[in-house]
């Protein structure tokens, strides 16, 4: 089993994007569509123009080289190449046109990645919300506090208890042994409003959070062009060793959008990680009515091994195990405004829903 | 330049002059004519329905503006149907003009997928109450303003499959053939045919969802008003194995294209007396088949290309060209012109989704819509039978 050496290191939250907290020079990646790379390795930035790049983290700083070229509607994208010495570690990345831009939490650095890992899926933490006694903020706060203490918490007992026979079924003294924590993803429903101060108060919270985060929008962020202004891409994909992640929209109330361009990008994407060991998918909301186009790509013609979403502030029905339409298990986890988060563990044999936590208290 | 003729002095324009007038002639002349409907809009909440006339370059916008959806003109051009949000989704129908707009009063909250009658006297749409069991093809006669369930008999026990996506069969070898086999059955056999009469003014192809939760797939059901029936299995080998959607009956009546998944991947197949063959065959999905007026050509969405683009194939040979590609954008919801020799389609080319056309034998494009935004869905104006 590889080990990762994973080092996440806190990145000042220093304001970066443009002052009405909008995505400006950079567009991706950002700190909700980031990028987890090994050193060597080369990813694609899409930005508004052509300028220098640079990863920066504190004193550091790794110029990358990059190849040009045009896309449509006359943004420009950047194949980067991570330099080989670069250390791991989470970088901003900064571009330098005319002005300076700054993505903070943009480019993680991974000496290696695991076999063996957990993802953080959290979704409706609904920013701005007056749902509790507790401000939505500070319930945001608590819980990726929290979060961040249950990865201290599995890392100690994964390191502690490396070697062990068993790896997967050893009970330590303070709990499972699972696999340590390497990214989140927050399914939507970001803000109660989809309003912009919604969102700049949500990306400053989401600075607090030490693992990568991968975002996608929900139905309460459907305001205008407020998510895209803020994270980009509706739709996206992502590698994470030899795993592929589909994020996609389904932001959009009961009947999803068949006419626009998202299901000619959720065939290109579902192809292009189908060699990948799990195929695994982000959304807001599934329902059977969404879209025959998109159920045929992601769950019938090659089906995802599996499914993360929130909207229904629950988590599944004993009758909720797959997608109607075929074998694609889904996991839904109740809303980070009421407190709530889970671990999904993905292993070699099994992707593994853990039980949800219950870790902040609203009130 | 002059010239003697007739014992006259005549001057006669010079070649290039010659050329470049008969250049703007053939432009003129092999322009793109007609009205295209679309939707319009900076996201999906507020598409409207617009129609582009292409001489005058002019924009109406027709639509409320309410998530339209799904602009179809009727056979006659004279109206559109289309989905908008009040209350749920309804249809709405509205003149070329923008004149005239109403709503269908619909018995369902979500309505969806009008389909106009070969004699633009009816619109075939599904009606649901929101749950995924409960989609009934609904069918709105225009002129009494009535509404009526299809699919299953009064007091009928078994209720029908939901389904969706209804396309009315028309004048089809189809027709013909259910007849033939509905003769052909022996007392008992096939008992849910027995009683179905074939009729070509009141045949509708549907498609229907088969199986239970976790194992849901679909088939393509002829629909009457007290029958929905899956394809029989003389007609159609492989039904129930397979999941099928976009069934599009054919102009000349004897084909019929619909996507599947049989195979492997997604592909356009045509149903014929002879069965259905596989006429996109290609391993990257191929979807949504669109009939030309004539029926000689049948134009496609492919991946083959990398992206999404806009194919064309005959339906005799399966050879198929290129349309619209692109290597860096996607190309997608072919549209024919009334005379066949253009395909209107969407393309995010220019860096959002615009209204694009492309003439059909030598693959030039001109984008049409420059408005910004999402500019989708186009509906070539049929010509209006004379």
């Amino acid at each position: 089993m590889k080990r990762c050496a994973v080092l996440f290191l806190f990145v000042s939250a220093g304001w970066a994007r443009a002052p009405d907290g909008t995505l400006d020079l950079i567009i991706t990646p950002n700190n909700g569509v980031p990028v987890i790379a090994c050193a060597g390795d080369s990813f694609e930035a899409v930005l508004r123009e052509k300028c220098a790049l640079r990863l920066v983290e504190g004193n550091r700083a790794y110029g990358l080289s990059t190849e040009w070229h045009e896309l449509p509607g006359s943004v420009m994208a950047a194949r980067c190449t991570i330099p080989l010495d670069a250390a791991s570690g989470a970088y901003a990345l900064e571009a330098i046109a005319d002005r300076t831009d700054v993505n903070t939490r943009s480019v993680y650095v991974v000496d290696s990645f695991p076999d063996v890992y957990t993802v953080v899926h959290i979704t409706d933490t609904h920013v701005g919300s007056n749902r509790h006694p507790r401000p939505s903020e500070a319930i945001f706060q608590d819980l990726l506090d929290a979060v961040s203490a249950q990865r201290i918490l599995i890392e100690e007992i994964w390191t502690r208890t490396e070697g062990d026979e068993s790896e997967e079924d050893v009970h330590a003294k303070d709990g499972d042994r699972v696999p340590p924590l390497v990214f989140a993803v927050i399914t939507g429903d970001l803000t109660e409003d989809g309003d912009p101060e919604q969102f700049r108060a949500f990306v400053e919270l989401l600075d607090r959070c030490e693992l990568p985060t991968f975002v996608c929008p929900g139905n309460h962020d459907r305001r205008g062009l407020n998510y895209e202004n803020t994270f980009g891409p509706l739709t996206y994909l992502f590698r994470f060793g030899e795993d592929g992640y589909l994020s996609f929209d389904t932001k959009d109330y009961i009947i999803a959008d068949s006419a626009g361009s998202q299901d000619g990008l959720l065939e290109i994407y579902r192809r292009a990680i189908m060699p990948a060991r799990w195929s695994i998918g982000l959304t807001h909301r599934y329902d059977p009515m969404m879209g025959m186009r998109c159920q045929l790509i992601l769950f019938v013609d090659n089906p995802l091994d599996c499914l993360l979403y929130g909207h229904v502030h629950r988590e599944n029905r004993p009758e909720e195990r797959t997608v109607p339409w075929g074998t694609t298990p889904i996991i839904i986890t109740p809303a980070a405004i009421d407190g709530a988060f889970r671990l999904v563990h993905v292993y070699a044999n099994r992707i593994a829903p853990g039980p949800v936590v219950y870790a902040v208290s609203v009130e | 330049m002059r010239v003697q003729l007739a014992g006259r002095s005549a001057r006669i324009p010079h070649m290039s002059m010659v050329v470049v007038v008969f250049a703007f002639l053939l432009s003129i002349l092999s322009a793109p004519f007609g009205q295209i409907a679309y939707l319009s809009g900076a996201e999906q909440e507020d598409r409207c329905v617009c129609v582009l006339d292409l001489k005058t370059e002019s924009i109406t916008r027709i639509g409320r503006g309410q998530r339209d959806n799904y602009p179809v003109w009727s056979p006659d051009g004279e109206w559109i149907a289309f989905e908008s949000m009040e209350d749920g989704m309804r249809i709405f129908l509205v003149r070329a003009d923008g004149s005239d707009l109403h709503a269908i009063s619909h018995a369902d909250k979500w309505n969806r997928w009008p389909a106009w009658s070969p004699d633009g006297k009816r619109l075939a749409y599904v009606g649901s109450d929101g749950s995924p069991d409960h989609q009934v093809v609904r069918v709105y006669t225009v002129e009494s303003e009535t509404e009526e369930s299809w699919g299953i008999a009064a007091g009928a026990e078994t209720p029908a499959p939901p389904l969706l996506r209804p396309v009315w069969l028309g004048e089809s070898l189809l027709v013909a053939l259910l007849q033939a086999q509905l003769e052909e059955l022996e007392p008992g056999e096939a008992p849910g045919w027995s009683g179905v009469e074939a009729d070509s003014k009141n045949t509708l192809l549907a498609i229907g969802v088969l199986g239970r939760p976790g194992n849901l797939s679909t088939g393509i059901f002829v629909v009457t008003p007290a029958h929905a029936l899956l394809l029989p299995a003389a007609v159609m080998p492989s039904r129930g194995s397979y999941v099928e959607w976009a069934v599009e009956p054919g102009p000349s009546g004897k084909l019929i294209a619909f996507e599947s998944n049989d195979g492997g991947d997604r592909e356009i197949f045509l149903l014929s007396s002879k069965g259905a063959y596989n006429v996109s065959n290609h391993r990257e999905a191929d979807w949504n088949p669109v009939w030309s007026p004539k029926g000689d050509r049948l134009a496609f969405e492919s991946f083959r290309g990398g992206r999404r683009g806009v194919y064309q194939v005959d339906p005799e040979t399966a050879y198929v060209r290129a349309v619209a590609v692109s290597g860096v954008a996607d190309c997608w919801a072919p549209t024919w012109s009334p005379d066949g020799k253009w395909i209107a389609f969407v393309s995010t080319m220019s860096g959002n989704p615009e209204i694009w056309v492309a003439r059909v034998s030598t693959g030039e494009m001109r984008q049409l819509t420059t408005s910004g935004g999402e500019n989708l869905a186009p509906a070539w104006r049929p010509e209006k039978r004379r």
